[in-house]
């Protein structure tokens, strides 16, 4: 087993800083997601793990091991393909036993037909076999063993790569969008499937999506990441909630945080939409507030809710979706039970924030409540410590303000 | 009022009309007529035949003559074939490494394709004399012997293999260079986790085996390109010296129109036409079954 340390990682394509300066502790046995949208450079941080990309500078360790310089196959890493990458004119057999014959035995030992007469080639191969099988079976797979990869379905082929890649017994799985070729339904399928895998093995597995359902459901940690930098490494609880930025609030959660512009009347009063707010001194103008669809619900009038119209109304289900405009213009969305009242499309309504949820931003985009005073070097560094336990509330000792009536 | 579905039954028929026409025309009825006049004695100018059966295959075989030149052809096809399959290979993977001067290395190695063989072949005629050639040239610095390697019954056929894969070595390379660029980059980055990152492993691991059908192809391309080995022979050797260079299609040219003998010139066209259609279809099954795996 192996924890990764990276440490100030820069990696730049001639004049383009792709990875700028990332440091990240990930801890022996940790699932840990790498997001972002796509170009943020996850999977350039990952093919680096990997070995397939050398940093331009700073320092990697896997194991306590400097791993610069250190060829992929003498790294203890496997990796799962967004497209698979398995050998088409092999078979799900032979694709799985590579790793352990490239491994395991010599040049000569590999050479066709005469190889098998060679030293102990034999022994070898049956041991290959014996540990395919029974890895082949343990994933359900050993009815597709004979077959060549363009035979098998896309849920069949992932259980293939992850076969290969676990073969091997590596310590570190490195995983880019494996789930991104799926359907939905087997997406969700096999997102439990390598939870339950993880938990299994007890690896170290470093995964790179764009799609936060699958980061917040699946890992003990995820790294956003923007622009090639790290902007929040977190539980998926604590991202969630506190969000150091406003660009991390925005891309975390569907729908998408109401962010409302507001203007500093005085000192500690915001003013959004026409209501006082409370915030904390130190906001500046150009501040902003943010809250979660979730946590803006419809409610009768008062002198702290927002005067809205409804613009559509979407059926999601299990509840429904509210966009509506606010009186000064601004859109927001709401998310409320399918059992309660649903206001009629054009409606004149009211909408109330749930006071203890709201977030406040600097002019900056930073989360005054969550780390007030820290320039974003600073943050940088703290937003990237790992906790001691992942379910330990690093908020702690950080303000929350709650909204008040108006003043 | 019945007009309609006949009308409609026929159109295919009307559509490849033209075509058929055109290939019975120029294709299979030359082939037909061929394979009929194999089996006369019918000679050039001749106002009467009769049918001869096996005759002509049976003097075919028994003459020492066209046996030297199926000797030969497939002389030429062993020199020829692997050597630029090879070289067609490493020079694809090479040029492939080259970055910026790819486009270039690509057009160089072409051009001997591209070009008129007939003008080629008299520049080659002139490297190679050994008086005012270039071979001529370098015979002297190292104080050799300036043989006339086209005229030497052990160096002409050589020479002649020499100057095929000169030429078609471009070609195979940019097959090959199709052929390498369709394999993912992923290929190779799973195979270097896996453990094969030398060159030889990545190599046989993935290269060999996923460009297997281009090879395949490349491979029964050059040997009908040199089944039909008949300019350089023409140009340069005429067959000679001693018929060290008398090959198929050269034989068959004097045949028809040296001697005018017509019937015997038919049967070596139908000897040449089993030996490529044998390996077209070679080529059609087994591309299609053993090598294509996608």
């Amino acid at each position: 087993m192996a924890s990764i340390t990276m440490n100030t990682i820069r990696k730049s394509y001639g004049p383009v800083d792709v990875l700028k300066n990332i440091s990240l502790e990930i801890k022996d046995g940790e699932f840990i997601s790498l997001l972002g949208s796509s170009g943020c450079g996850k999977s350039t941080l990952l093919r680096i793990i990997s070995g397939l990309e050398q940093q331009t500078s700073g320092t990697l360790h896997i194991g306590g091991k400097d791993m610069t310089n250190v060829p992929p196959k003498q790294r203890s890493v496997s990796m799962v393909f967004q497209s698979y990458a398995l050998y088409p004119h092999l078979t799900v057999f032979e694709n799985m036993a590579v790793p352990l014959i490239m491994r395991t035995m010599s040049r000569t030992q590999r050479f066709p037909v005469l190889g098998k007469y060679i030293g102990s080639a034999r022994s070898i191969r049956k041991e290959i076999r014996a540990k395919v099988l029974a890895l082949a079976e343990s994933l359900d797979i050993h009815h597709l063993l004979d077959r060549n990869p363009s035979q098998l379905s896309g849920g069949q082929r992932q259980r293939v790569a992850l076969g290969r890649a676990m073969v091997r017994d590596p310590e570190v799985f490195l995983m880019d969008e494996p789930l991104s070729n799926l359907d939905t339904k087997m997406r969700a399928h096999m997102r439990t499937e390598l939870a339950e895998i993880h938990q299994k093995l007890g690896s170290t597995f470093v995964y790179v999506t764009h799609d936060q359902e699958e980061a917040m459901t699946m890992s003990d940690r995820v790294a956003l990441m923007m622009n090639g930098q790290l902007m929040q490494v977190a539980t998926p609880r604590e991202i969630y909630r506190k969000p150091v930025h406003k660009s991390v609030a925005e891309f975390i959660g569907a729908p998408k945080i109401n962010i409302l512009s507001g203007a500093i009347v005085e000192r500690g009063v915001m003013e959004v939409c026409g209501v006082r707010t409370a915030v904390p001194g130190e906001l500046q103008a150009n501040a902003s507030l943010g809250i979660r669809p979730s946590r803006l619900q419809p409610a009768p009038e008062s002198s702290g809710t927002w005067q809205a119209q409804v613009i559509t109304v979407e059926d999601m289900g299990s509840s429904f979706l509210l966009h509506c405009e606010l009186s000064d213009g601004t859109r927001t969305i709401s998310r409320i039970d399918s059992r309660s009242v649903v206001p009629e499309r054009g409606a004149n309504i009211h909408l109330a924030p749930q006071a203890d949820c709201a977030m406040f931003f600097d002019a900056n985009g930073w989360n005054h409540a969550c780390h007030p005073h820290l320039d974003s070097d600073t943050l940088h560094a703290f937003s990237t410590t790992p906790p001691a336990d992942s379910n330990a509330d690093h908020a702690q000792g950080t303000k929350e303000y709650a909204l008040a009536s108006a003043v | 009022m019945h007009l309609r579905p006949l009308y409609n039954r026929l159109l295919p028929y009307l559509l490849s009309a033209p075509a058929l026409v055109l290939m019975f025309l120029f294709l299979i009825g030359p082939i037909m007529a061929v394979l009929f006049l194999s089996f006369t004695d019918w000679q050039l100018g001749e106002t009467a035949f009769r049918i001869t059966g096996l005759e002509n295959y049976l003097t075919l075989f028994s003459d020492e003559l066209f046996l030297r030149s199926m000797r030969n052809t497939a002389f030429y096809i062993v020199m020829t074939v692997p050597t630029t399959l090879i070289f067609g290979l490493v020079g694809a993977m090479l040029i492939l490494q080259s970055g910026a001067m790819r486009k270039l290395y690509q057009t160089i190695y072409f051009l001997p394709f591209m070009g008129t063989a007939v003008a080629m072949l008299i520049v080659w005629e002139f490297v190679l004399h050994p008086t005012i050639g270039v071979w001529g040239m370098i015979a002297q610095w190292f104080n050799l012997d300036p043989v006339n390697l086209l005229r030497n019954e052990h160096t002409a056929l050589p020479i002649l293999a020499l100057i095929s894969i000169w030429q078609n070595v471009g070609f195979a390379i940019v097959l090959f260079m199709a052929g390498l660029s369709g394999i993912p980059e992923e290929m190779y980055e799973a195979g270097a986790l896996d453990g094969a990152d030398g060159v030889f492993s990545k190599f046989s691991l993935i290269t060999w085996p996923l460009i297997s059908h281009v090879t395949f192809f490349v491979f029964i391309l050059l040997t009908v390109h040199s089944f039909q080995i008949f300019e350089s022979v023409a140009v340069l050797t005429k067959g000679g010296p001693n018929d060290a260079t008398e090959v198929l299609t050269y034989t068959m040219y004097k045949e028809g129109f040296d001697y005018f003998r017509t019937n015997i010139a038919s049967a070596i066209t139908v000897v040449f036409l089993t030996g490529v259609g044998a390996l077209v279809l070679i080529k059609a099954a087994w591309l299609e079954k053993k090598v294509h795996y996608q």
